[in-house]
């Protein structure tokens, strides 16, 4: 069935669409006016200037100038003007989404007046045309905070937990680069989107939460919105190395990380900035788990680092930015980062060599030509054309451990046993045994030498690839209608391919208990389109728009020709001034096409509580959300400042997993969940100045939805055999979401030393300007569901159960040096100083992180009676301590049992149900 | 310029850091494993498996020890290498499948320690073993996926002068040859309705060059009834065991007779049954049976080293007495022998009594 909107009714949409804000994009926009400071009166006709005539622009008849999406960043204003003094500011702040004010007073030389300027800027906390809730990560936190990436500075935002925005899945979140999108469609809710932004490169990040921009589609709960920034006038550069070396024992997690970054003038006005990030660490998934309590355990004395667990990222990305004449600015920009992993796996502790590895490689080449307003008077129009290439491969599959470089380094790509065969896509030649692969055995090198549990000699034989790649194209437009109204319009347009290989056990051949190799390849189309106006009243101010989204599948998927399928979103928001406040109401529809892995037949887990095989659904449609929220700002003093939001978002569509019939095993995609998450946000900032700063954000929240899961929980949906249609539950019972955190604080501090202050010791401040900040993180715990020893079913409600809370506290303290022309500085960053044992996970028997004893002695028991042979001197599973009678032989039950159960309590011990260790990192940069 | 320092210091501390600061190993502690035999007392037992442990064979240089052994359920034969003075296997190769329908025997490292020569019969199913195909195989020793095949049995390799059925004995003469019994196998019941015994018949003592694309077999001696091969390369001899005498034979060489046992008065009889020689010298098992009083018979099994002018030292000795209402005493026999290449050390299979067949360490004078 074909849902595409007819392209009258699409026309029309856009016609009678109105008004968007500007936030949710990498710009802002700068206004002002410029008067005789004399006088009073306007000048009409200045050029205003922007970061060394860039940029220029042109006063009206009012005096009025006026930026338009202008790179979020800070900026310098200068004016000339005959018979003035020149005037200019180095600082002027433009947010992405925010239209910033800088009025200019200008001096008469023939005046002796003081020289210039007052600029007036646009208080953001207080702008009523600001309507979205927004959360901003600068340049300068991530140099004052205990943060390393990107993702570390989200996970200090009120409403964010882990990968989840206010308590949705996680992959309801879209990715803005520079005003272009960029999302893993393929595996989103399974897999992050395979890029990383270096910090160096961002000016500013912001995360959004509510009823965001019509200009933005394929999320549910949230945006987060990069802006990278251009190259300067100046060479200028930072040389960075961290490291834990001094550290010694299990505190020694082998990390290193070096940094580079560079960026000045290439010729004329062209700059371009190039960002180098490697990073590597022995224990790249360190967790806080106690010690094996067995001292023959490798893990009695060293528990950390486990073997076979690191791990290495290296980005590279650059950025050129060609002004062409005083409208055109072209920006190209590349991006290629790789993540590769050993991932530690229990089954191979004594013989990692054989344990799985994964690599992910992600790139991201995009062109951006904007058109900026001309200085007449007609019209201005701002137009911004990005058409750019995301790619993302992935490859898991055996790997052994090489020889490393440097620390974790190991210089070279993995080489993923089986990847070439997976890039192909032979599913014929997969049906035999893949050459290279051998079968596994019950290894004999564990201190307790029975064959039990441990395996060896070779991998599992897993092989699992995909690739996902688009080429977009997106138009936007922003039209200005007068001082008080703003027109955005756009669309885009993105075809993508998708390739998906998966075997398993390679070293037999297809048949039997061993599934056939699935394959997918196809070529879905994005598209959407918007209108959205924004327009400002006095102190009120509106923004409405409505969005359009289209997804074609493409092709034959699973046998079955499916048409496209489409939406509309419409979105709203009011704002005024209330009593000092600012108060938005918003509501917003939002929809996001379901992963394109559900499309295809798949077996494997995800955030979904689901697993093992699952037929592909190519018929499904978008996921959608509605989101209500009320807001208010205030600013209680001068730098201080206080928000509130309240919302509400009702969650439908949502992919679930459905059992065909009453078979459990066969079970099929489907648009099948709902779901609900209500809460409040409760943000207090104290901005910086005077050296310091503090930001206290508070959460609670309420997140609920229906659970239906084909396997182990609550089959509560069905899908009829005969007609394939979805029988539903008789209630919609909802049941707390898995990222239902109910309460949640984020604490945040930063202060500096004047250089000027501090004791002098041997001519030297030691602490001036030091800088030292902290963080202190509390969350209640998430919620699990209990189930039986099998696993197979539920002993209370689904997510019925809740994890431990958990908090950690992070400090950084920083010292710039000076050297001549070079600047540098020494810094030491602490991740979970108090070494908080976080428990993330549980065991669903138990509700502990460790299995029972019966549990243990019940494993125990199955492996002994599996293997109850004698083991005799020469066999390297003999241990001579569990030879009781000195005999030469372990032999019956009384020797070998105990053997089985140190295996099973060995096996069984929990890890990865723990966060990471306190984390010691020293730094030193060099800035020139 | 004062400030000067710290940033110096930082710089030297980065250096300090990289060059001077090594992070932990991840990796696995060492295991409980044990090196050298349970017991050093010669004889020492190498094996204490409670099913069979065969046929030993020194690799050249006596750094490792191959032997066959089962793991349960004829013809499940696997092949294990252990150090040369003993401990536990450092490779291994067994049956793929369970009930397994191979065998795996015969087996022979290489001079070098790095490839394992060994046949591969395949037949029918377990319970009812019949040689379907067999073969001669070489694999890196710690990794028999990467085996090749270098002649099959049963039919009349390129080079041979006939068909032989079974490959006795291979050891290893240089990085690249393999020498060996070509040998032929007949079934013999004992006994009416009884089931037959395998009998193999040594025909042909022969190599087989390895180092090129093709195998080159080459026919040093037709000799019939040969078993127990070995070779000494310190003299450049083979050893082999025919008719129940040890016999010598070079390369273009003619046999000579070695060794043979007296007769000794009193005894109800000797044989030899095994011999080995390496380093120069040569050892055999041999096994005397004498009446003891009027109803009792003793046997005693002995490995001895042929001295000058063929006395005999011996090294250990078994005795098994039989009275008339059955076994009074049984501490087994010994079986077949092998020595590392430069007689440093000495194997031996121990057959019967209560271990069972185990594999022993001879601690040499």
């Amino acid at each position: 069935m074909r849902r595409f909107l007819p392209l009258p009714a699409l026309l029309l949409g856009l016609a009678i669409a109105n008004v968007a804000p500007m936030a949710a994009q990498s710009s802002g926009g700068l206004i002002g006016r410029v008067t005789d400071a004399s006088t009073g009166e306007p000048i009409a006709g200045v050029e205003v200037r922007l970061d060394s005539n860039r940029v220029i622009a042109r006063t009206d008849r009012s005096g009025e100038y006026r930026f338009r999406a202008l790179p979020a960043g800070y900026h310098t204003l200068a004016v000339t003007w005959p018979g003035y003094r020149p005037a200019t500011r180095d600082s002027v702040l433009v947010r992405a989404g925010e239209i910033v004010r800088a009025d200019i007073r200008l001096a008469p030389t023939a005046v002796q007046l003081q020289d210039l300027v007052a600029v007036g800027v646009q208080d953001p906390i207080l702008d009523p045309l600001a309507t979205q809730t927004v959360q901003r990560i600068s340049a300068e936190d991530f140099r004052r905070l205990p943060v390393s990436s990107l993702e570390d500075a989200i996970a200090l935002q009120a409403g964010v937990v882990g990968e989840s925005f206010r308590g949705g899945r996680v992959g309801q979140q879209a990715f803005i680069l520079d005003g272009l999108g960029v999302k893993n469609q393929l595996d989103a809710s399974t897999n992050g989107v395979g890029i990383r932004i270096p910090p160096d490169l961002i000016t500013e990040a912001q995360i959004i939460t509510n009823g965001y921009s019509a200009r933005f589609g394929q999320a549910l709960s949230g945006l987060v919105n990069v802006t990278t920034r251009d190259g300067g006038d100046e060479w200028t550069g930072r040389l960075a190395y961290e490291t834990d070396r001094p550290m010694s024992g299990t505190a020694d997690l082998g990390l290193d990380r070096l940094v580079g970054v560079v960026d000045g003038p290439l010729f004329g006005r062209v700059t371009a900035v190039g960002v180098v990030d490697l990073s590597a660490r022995l224990d790249f998934d360190a967790v806080n788990a106690p010690s094996a309590v067995d001292p023959r355990d490798p893990r009695f004395e060293t528990p950390r680092p486990l073997p076979h667990n690191s791990g290495e990222t290296w980005t590279a990305a650059g950025k050129i930015t060609i002004p062409a004449g005083e409208r055109v600015i072209t920006r190209f920009f590349g991006l290629m980062s790789t993540e590769q992993q050993y991932l530690y796996d229990q089954r191979f502790k004594y013989e990692p060599d054989y344990g799985p590895g994964r690599r992910v490689d992600g790139s991201l080449f995009s062109a951006h030509l904007q058109l900026l307003p001309g200085s007449g008077t007609g019209t201005p129009i701002v137009g911004d054309l990005r058409i750019g290439r995301f790619a993302r491969e992935f490859t898991r599959g055996a790997v052994a451990t090489p020889d490393y470089t440097f620390g974790a380094f190991t210089g070279s790509r993995f080489d993923i046993r089986g990847q070439d065969l997976a890039r192909s896509q032979d599913t014929t030649a997969a049906k035999n045994p893949v050459p290279g692969f051998t079968p596994t055995e019950l290894t004999d090198r564990s201190p307790w030498g029975v064959p039990a549990f441990f395996l060896g000699g070779a991998s599992t034989g897993e092989i699992s690839w995909n690739e996902f790649s688009e080429l977009r194209a997106q138009l936007d437009l922003m039209i200005g209608l007068g001082s008080g109204a703003d027109l955005y319009v756009g669309g885009l347009y993105a075809g993508q391919d998708v390739k998906t290989f998966q075997r398993i056990e390679a070293a037999l051949p297809v048949g039997g208990a061993i599934p056939p190799a699935t394959a997918s390849n196809f070529s879905p189309t994005i598209t959407g389109a918007y209108a959205e106006a924004q327009a400002r009243a006095a102190d009120l101010g509106f923004t409405i728009g409505v969005r359009y989204d289209g997804f074609d599948p493409g092709g034959d998927l699973n046998n079955a020709t499916v048409g496209a399928r489409s939406t509309i979103n419409p979105r709203a928001a009011v704002s005024t001034v209330l009593a000092g406040a600012t108060v938005v109401g918003s509501v917003g529809r939002f929809s996001q096409p379901p992963d394109l892995q559900y499309l295809v037949d798949a077996a494997f887990d995800d955030s979904t509580r689901t697993g093992r095989f699952r037929q592909g659904n190519p018929d499904l449609g978008f996921e959608q959300g509605t989101q209500f929220e009320l807001s208010g700002r205030i600013r209680l003093r001068e730098n201080s400042n206080l928000r509130i939001n309240i919302y509400t978002k009702n969650l439908d569509g949502l992919v679930a997993t459905a059992p065909i019939g009453v078979n459990p095993d066969s079970s099929r995609f489907v648009n099948a969940d709902v779901g609900s998450v209500i809460g409040g946000e409760f943000i207090f900032e104290r901005e910086r100045a005077n050296g310091w700063g503090a930001r206290l954000a508070m959460v609670v929240q309420r997140a609920e939805g229906t659970v239906t899961d084909a396997f182990t929980l609550s089959r509560l949906i069905r899908i009829d055999p005969n007609t394939g249609d979805t029988l539903p539950p008789p209630a919609k019972a909802q049941f707390p979401l898995d990222f239902d955190q109910r309460l949640a604080v984020i604490a945040a501090f930063d202060g500096e030393i004047p250089a000027d202050r501090g004791p002098r010791i041997l001519g030297v401040r030691p602490f001036s300007e030091l800088l030292a900040s902290a963080v202190f993180r509390y969350g209640t715990g998430l919620p699990y569901s209990r189930t039986d020893i099998t696993g197979d079913s539920l002993v209370s409600e689904p997510n019925g159960s809740r994890l431990p809370a958990q908090w950690t506290v992070d400090a950084l303290l920083r010292r710039p040096l000076r050297l001549g022309m070079f600047q540098g500085g020494l810094y030491i960053d602490v991740r979970n100083i108090t070494n908080r044992r976080n428990v993330q996970a549980v065991r669903r028997d138990t509700g502990n992180p460790d299995p029972s004893e019966a549990y243990l002695n019940t494993i125990a028991e199955q492996a002994y009676q599996a293997n109850p042979q004698t083991i005799p001197f020469e066999s390297p599973r003999y241990r001579r301590f569990a030879d009781t009678n000195a005999d030469g032989r372990i032999a019956g039950r009384d020797e070998l049992f105990p053997l089985y159960l140190s295996a099973a309590r060995d096996y069984s011990q929990a890890l990865f149900v723990y966060g990471p260790p306190r984390q010691i990192r020293f730094g030193m940069e060099l800035i020139f | 310029m004062t400030a000067c320092r710290p940033l110096a210091a930082s710089v030297a501390l980065a250096a300090l850091l990289v060059a001077g600061c090594s992070h932990s190993d991840p990796g696995v502690t060492g295991l409980d494993t044990s090196d050298g035999p349970l017991d050093p007392a010669s004889p020492s037992r190498l094996t204490y498996s409670p099913i069979t442990d065969a046929w030993p064979g020194y690799s050249p240089d006596g750094d490792h020890l191959v032997y066959t052994f089962e793991r349960g359920g004829s013809p499940d034969r696997c092949l294990g290498v252990l150090p040369g003075g003993g401990g536990q296997r450092v490779a291994e190769v067994c049956p793929e499948v369970r009930p397994a329908r191979e065998g795996i025997e015969h087996g022979a490292v290489s001079p070098d320690g790095t490839q394992l020569a060994y046949t591969l019969h395949t037949g029918g199913t377990s319970d009812n073993f019949t040689v379907v195909t067999a073969a001669l195989y070489v694999a890196p020793i710690d990794s028999v996926s990467g085996a090749r095949k270098i002649f099959d049995l049963l039919v009349n390799p390129s080079g041979a002068p006939r068909r032989w059925d079974y490959l006795l004995d291979p050891v290893w003469i240089a990085d690249d040859e393999i020498a060996f019994i070509g040998a032929q196998v007949s079934y013999v019941p004992p006994a009416p309705f009884a089931d037959p015994d395998t009998i193999y018949t040594g025909i042909d003592l022969a190599t087989v060059r390895i180092g090129g694309s093709t195998p080159v077999i080459d026919v040093i001696a037709n000799i019939s009834n040969a078993q127990a091969l070995s070779y000494d390369p310190t003299v450049q001899r083979f050893t082999y065991l025919r008719d129940g005498a040890v016999y010598t034979i070079a390369r273009g060489g003619s046999e000579q007779l070695a060794f043979t046992l007296p007769d000794a008065p009193g005894e109800s009889g000797r044989g030899i049954t095994g011999v080995a020689a390496g380093g120069g010298r040569i050892w055999i098992t041999w096994i005397t049976s004498m009446a003891i009083g009027t109803t009792t018979t003793r046997t005693t099994s002995s490995v001895s080293e042929v001295g000058a002018g063929g006395a005999l030292v011996t090294l250990a000795s078994r005795t098994r007495e039989v009275g008339a209402l059955g076994v009074i005493s049984d501490q087994g026999r010994w079986g077949r022998l092998t020595a590392a290449g430069d007689g440093s050390r000495l194997a031996v299979e121990g057959l019967g009594g209560p271990t069972g067949s185990d594999i022993y360490l001879i601690s040499l004078p």
